[in-house]
């Protein structure tokens, strides 16, 4: 059984509008304060660096385990555990 | 009196109390469908928070036995972190199973979730290895009674499949109790050598850090009973086989204590030990990509826990105050967050009977409280602002920026991502929205509700005020958390990773969900490691049967050539005449004349 299910357009402009703000905040912090100063390293001053690297990330997850679902998927009954056991502690 | 009492370890009220549980009528209070046992646990764990919170500070216990020197208690800040999570943790865990209890198979499993409860407790406590090791056996065998135990109306378990998915737990377990066990009689004959240089050996302090491969055998036995516990790559899947098959209210418990027992046990013995760094990332990278194509929710909420345990291994790795606080802070925000997701669940579970995504969906409709409580426990784990996960998991983070392990600090970040995907957004939205599967059940029972709002307002509240935890850790803390940079930037990375989620299902490239299972390490004792053994033992029968095949017509040609030669008809067998023999044996003894002619030549 497969499905389809989708996000209703509403939320999802929503989340893409609050994520051209977070944008244009990170820009605008970065440029009028100096708390990007105190970053570890100089990416993370790149503009807009956090969003796109969740951005990617989330999206090489998801291709990255689509491949592994090839490899690792298997019916349910794989391990047969519907089979029957012996033994005393049957009841348990 | 008084005196007496500060000597009980903490954990010994709920394992003795537990046991008297199933002592209590099976009896259900039809009104508020409360059990004896229910509301008995509830008290057990009050009663024992109370007795931690009389026990001063510094407080240290110990007994000489045997020549050696036991600590069956110790109280400092960093077991007491893991006391005030634990306790709050058995609480809110108690009330969600309040209901639990009216047969003998619910009672049985208010007991032991008590005594593994208690366990837990008393291990945190545990000054030595010889009482931690107790322990840490009593919380193996106490809670599989959780995966064992049944449950009517759950269609995910069943006896069969619970019963060996406990075994395999069981032994895993043990073998992680044994091991500690092996680990720590090495280092006591260390000691007898004088190669421990410790005042007592059996002390249980830090061990090494470092290089963990340059430590003695026996520090590093110790080091991998932790892991197996810890759940470590590759000896991690103990767990998400075992804690999908508990009951319903089983895995709530489940999800607290064993893990961040090892957690604690790693932070207290082999804090800064460079392995664990490599070792956590890994755990946090790889169960992500698992959890997004498991079908079982419960599962996915065992991979991200795992997932989780990379995080604080990470912490104690790097070995830095901060690194620690982070590691101790991040245990006690997790262990309220995963308890709340695996309530979420078990509530799904408790009114419609399975927690298989593909089942579910819509359920919002009629469950609103228990998807609101799933979304604070999802938003507090994907770390949002406002969060206990936002103001502990930062700390790790920020722990590796400072020790400029750039590599660490971007996998982790990666892996915050990955956190976002299947706890922050795959839970909820197959549980409670997705596709409408049709079904309407009721809304949780009350003391669910409670239990999950409680553990709801912890999540918040720590975020909110995160003085709440930071007053608690093991050292000072001059961390701050709420920075624009830090709230814009972590944001940033939440939120455009959420966008990505709408974009893969409108592209139709999203996973869909299926029912099936997928492989893992377990694979190699589930299904490789018998049939290798089925193999080896199929040629070991051959070989034999064929070696039996060769020795019997080897004995029947023998016995065919002897029958030929002595048997009644045989050569020799004959009747001889006494001339015959008279020729025979003057042929005999020229023979041996002319042989021992020649030998007396040659010797000559």
């Amino acid at each position: 059984m497969s499905n389809h299910p989708t996000i209703p357009p509403r939320i999802a402009r929503g989340l893409y509008a609050v994520c051209a703000a977070l944008f244009v905040l990170g820009v605008v912090i970065a440029a009028t304060t100096h708390t990007f100063d105190h970053a570890h390293y100089g990416f993370e001053r790149w503009p807009g660096f956090y969003g796109l690297f969740g951005f990617a990330s989330f999206v090489f997850i998801v291709f990255a385990a689509k491949l592994l679902r090839r490899l690792v998927m298997r019916p349910e009954d794989y391990y047969g555990d519907d089979r029957p056991i012996d033994g005393p502690m049957k009841d348990l | 009196m008084h005196d007496l009492l500060s000597l009980l370890p903490p954990g010994t009220p709920m394992f003795v109390g537990g046991l008297l549980l199933l002592l209590l009528p099976r009896r259900r209070h039809a009104a508020s469908g409360v059990t004896a046992a229910g509301a008995a646990a509830v008290v057990l764990v009050v009663l024992d928070y109370l007795h931690l919170l009389s026990l001063p500070v510094g407080t240290v216990v110990t007994v000489e036995a045997l020549g050696y020197t036991l600590t069956p208690l110790r109280v400092d800040r960093l077991a007491l972190v893991w006391g005030h999570v634990f306790h709050l943790a058995a609480l809110v865990a108690a009330l969600f199973a309040l209901h639990v209890g009216d047969r003998w198979g619910g009672r049985r499993q208010q007991a032991a979730a008590m005594m593994y409860a208690g366990a837990a407790i008393g291990a945190v406590f545990a000054g030595d290895f010889a009482t931690l090791f107790l322990y840490w056996e009593l919380t193996a065998i106490t809670s599989v009674v959780l995966i064992w135990a049944p449950e009517e109306g759950n269609r995910d378990r069943d006896e069969r499949t619970c019963f060996r998915a406990g075994m395999r737990y069981l032994l895993i377990q043990v073998t992680s109790g044994v091991v500690l066990l092996a680990g720590v009689l090495l280092r006591l004959a260390d000691a007898g050598a004088g190669r421990v240089d410790a005042e007592n050996p059996l002390s249980f302090g830090a061990l090494a850090s470092g290089d963990i491969f340059e430590a003695s055998l026996a520090t590093q036995l110790i080091f991998w009973a932790f892991g197996i516990k810890a759940a470590f790559p590759l000896l991690h899947n103990w767990l998400q086989d075992a804690y999908p098959k508990a009951t319903s209210t089983g895995s709530v418990f489940l999800s607290a204590f064993t893990t961040k027992m090892a957690i604690y046990a790693l932070a207290r013995a082999f804090a800064g030990v460079d392995l664990l760094i490599p070792l956590g990332v890994a755990m946090t990278a790889f169960p992500i990509f698992y959890a997004v194509i498991v079908n079982d929710l419960r599962r996915v909420l065992s991979y991200s826990l795992n997932n989780q345990l990379g995080f604080m291994c990470v912490g104690v790795g790097i070995g830095t105050e901060l690194a620690l606080n982070g590691a101790a802070a991040h245990a006690f925000a997790h262990i309220l967050y995963k308890s709340l997701l695996f309530q979420a669940v078990g509530a799904v579970i408790y009114r419609v009977g399975t927690a298989k995504a593909t089942e579910l969906g819509g359920l919002y409709r009629t469950m609103p409280w228990t998807t609101a409580f799933c979304i604070v426990g999802s938003v507090s784990i994907s770390a949002f602002p406002l969060t206990s996960g936002f103001v502990t998991k930062s700390m790790i983070v920020s722990a590796a920026a400072e020790e400029h392990l750039t590599w660490v600090f971007l996998a982790l970040l990666f892996a915050s991502a990955g956190v976002l995907e299947h706890s922050g957004i795959k839970i909820p939205y197959f549980a409670f929205f997705a596709h409408d599967s049709g079904q309407r059940p009721r809304e949780a029972p009350w003391h669910m509700l409670l239990a999950m709002g409680l553990t709801a307002t912890g999540c918040l509240a720590l975020g909110i005020f995160p003085g709440l935890v930071y007053g608690l850790l093991p050292f000072e803390v001059d961390y701050v958390p709420y920075t624009a940079l830090h709230v814009v930037t972590q944001l940033q990375l939440l939120l455009f990773a959420a966008a990505a989620f709408p974009v893969l299902l409108w592209l139709g490239v999203y996973p869909a969900e299926k029912r099936a299972i997928n492989l893992d390490v377990d694979w190699l004792y589930r299904r490789a490691a018998p049939a290798v053994f089925a193999r080896l033992g199929a040629m070991v029968q051959a070989g034999w049967s064929r070696l039996g095949d060769a020795w019997g017509s080897a004995a029947r040609r023998l016995r065919a050539g002897l029958d030929a030669s002595v048997g009644p008809q045989g050569f020799f067998g004959r009747t001889w005449t006494v001339g015959q023999i008279t020729i025979w044996s003057a042929v005999m003894l020229t023979v041996y004349l002319v042989v021992e002619f020649l030998w007396s030549l040659a010797s000559v």
